[in-house]
C-alpha cells in the first residue's frame, strides 16, 4: 500500500477529458490496440503520476466519491495489479 | 476508438517502430500541421509519415509485427500511388500511409528526405516525441498537397486557402523568407510557386524548372486529373509490361472491381457496366491526358514512352 506507482515509460497515451486511451508500445506485438480507461479506471489512471502511493489514491477517491473505503481499496488494488501485469505501470 | 484518438496514437506507434528499427521518420500533415499552427483543428482520417526511402521496408515490417497489413489496392491505384503504401489494422479506424516521396518536391527521393531531416523539429503526439519537418517544410508539404488536389477536391482547395490565411495572419516576414529558402533547398520553388507568389515570396523563373517540375506544371494545367496522372505514370512502366498494364487499367479485373466498388463486382452484368463506365471515362479524359503529355514534351521534360 505504500508503493508509488509510475506509468511505464514508452507508452503512448491520449486523454480526452473523461477517458484515457493507452497504447503499450513496448508490448505492441501482443497488445495491438489501446486500452480505454473510463469512470473509476480513468480516475485511478490519472492519479498514477509517480508521486501518489496506492493509499493516497484510495484516500482521494473516497474523498471525492464518498464510496465505501473497503470497496474502493479493493477495486483500486485489483486495477493496479492488472496494470502491473500488463506492463502499463511500474512500482518503484 | 474515436478517429482523432486513433490518429494520434498511430503517429506515436510509427515513431516507436521507427526508433526500434533505426529508421528515420518524419510525421507530416494532420496533427503535426495543427500543432504547428498551419491548419485549423479538425480530425484527420489517416496518418501520414515520410520515411527514409532506404529504410521503409523495415518500418513496414515493424508495423506488420504489430498487426498492420497492406491495404488492398486496385492495379490502377497501385500505378497512380506508387509514392506511398497504406497499412490498415482490423481494430483501428485509420490507415497509416508510409510515403517515400511526396509529389511536388522535384529532387531525388533520398535528397528530399535528407534535406528535410536536416532542419527537422519535434513535437509530442500521444505523449511520444515525434520528429517532424521544420515549420517552413511542413507548410510546403501542405501547400503541395493542396495545389495537387485543389482542382479535384473542394477540401484541398479550402485547406490551401486556410493555410495562406494562417500564414498571412500569424507568421512574420522572417518566416516568409524561410519559406522561400526552404522551397529552393527542397526543390519545390517552381512547383509551389502559385502558393509562394500569393504570399509575396520571390520564386524561381519558369525557365529554371527541372524536368520533374515541368511535368508537375503539365499535370497541374490539366487539374491533376486521374487520366493525366495515369498518362505520366504509364511512361514509367517498362515497355514489356505496358500492354497488360493498359489492358488492366481499361478493363479492370474482378478483383480490382471488388476492391473499388464491391457492389459492382457481384454479377457479370454489373461488372460489365462498371467496365463500360471506366472506358467512357477514360475516353472522356484522354484528350486532356494527351495534351498534358504533349505540353510536358514541348516544355522539355525529355522522357518519352
Amino acid at each position: 500500500m505504500t508503493l508509488t506507482s509510475y506509468r511505464a515509460t514508452a507508452i503512448a497515451t491520449v486523454e480526452t477529458g473523461d477517458c484515457a486511451y493507452v497504447l503499450n508500445l513496448p508490448r505492441i506485438e501482443e497488445q495491438q490496440s489501446p486500452y480505454v480507461f473510463e469512470g473509476t479506471a480513468f480516475e485511478i489512471w490519472t492519479r498514477i503520476d509517480g508521486t501518489r502511493t496506492e493509499q493516497q489514491i484510495v484516500d482521494e477517491l473516497v474523498g471525492s466519491t464518498g464510496a465505501d473505503r473497503g470497496v474502493v481499496a479493493r477495486d483500486t488494488h485489483e486495477f493496479l495489479e492488472q496494470l502491473l501485469e500488463l506492463g502499463l505501470i511500474e512500482d518503484r | 476508438m474515436p478517429l482523432g484518438v486513433a490518429v494520434r496514437l498511430a503517429h506515436a506507434l510509427v515513431q516507436d517502430v521507427g526508433t526500434r528499427v533505426e529508421a528515420r521518420v518524419l510525421h507530416i500533415k494532420g496533427p503535426v500541421a495543427e500543432a504547428q499552427g498551419l491548419r485549423s483543428a479538425k480530425v484527420s482520417s489517416d496518418v501520414d509519415v515520410l520515411v527514409d526511402p532506404a529504410r521503409v521496408g523495415e518500418v513496414e515490417l515493424g508495423l506488420q509485427r504489430a498487426g498492420w497489413r497492406r491495404r488492398e489496392v486496385t492495379s490502377f491505384h497501385a500505378l497512380h500511388s506508387a509514392h506511398a503504401v497504406s497499412l490498415l489494422h482490423p481494430e483501428w479506424p485509420c490507415d497509416i500511409d508510409l510515403h517515400v516521396r511526396f509529389p511536388g518536391f522535384a529532387l531525388p527521393d533520398p535528397d528530399v528526405f535528407e534535406r528535410m531531416w536536416e532542419t527537422r523539429a519535434s513535437i509530442r503526439i500521444g505523449a511520444v516525441e515525434c520528429q517532424v519537418p521544420s515549420l517552413a517544410a511542413s507548410a510546403l508539404v501542405l501547400a503541395l498537397h493542396g495545389l495537387r488536389g485543389e482542382a479535384r477536391y473542394d477540401g484541398h482547395a479550402s485547406a490551401l486557402v486556410d493555410l495562406k490565411h494562417r500564414i498571412e495572419a500569424d507568421f512574420d516576414d522572417a518566416f516568409l523568407e524561410d519559406l522561400g529558402v526552404e522551397a529552393v533547398r527542397l526543390g519545390c520553388d517552381h512547383t509551389a510557386s502559385p502558393f509562394l507568389r500569393d504570399l509575396g515570396v520571390q520564386v524561381a523563373d519558369a525557365d529554371s524548372a527541372t524536368p520533374e517540375a515541368r511535368e508537375w506544371d503539365a499535370r497541374r494545367r490539366e487539374g491533376f486529373t486521374l487520366a493525366s496522372d495515369l498518362a505520366f505514370e504509364l511512361r514509367r512502366v517498362p515497355w514489356w509490361r505496358l500492354p497488360i498494364t493498359l489492358f488492366r487499367v481499361a478493363w479492370p479485373s474482378r478483383r480490382d472491381i471488388s476492391i473499388a466498388s464491391p457492389a459492382d463486382a457481384r454479377g457479370p452484368g454489373s461488372r460489365l457496366a462498371y467496365r463500360m463506365n471506366r472506358i467512357a471515362r477514360a475516353l472522356r479524359d484522354a484528350r486532356g491526358a494527351r495534351r498534358a503529355l504533349r505540353n510536358a514534351r514541348r516544355d522539355g521534360t525529355g522522357e518519352s514512352g
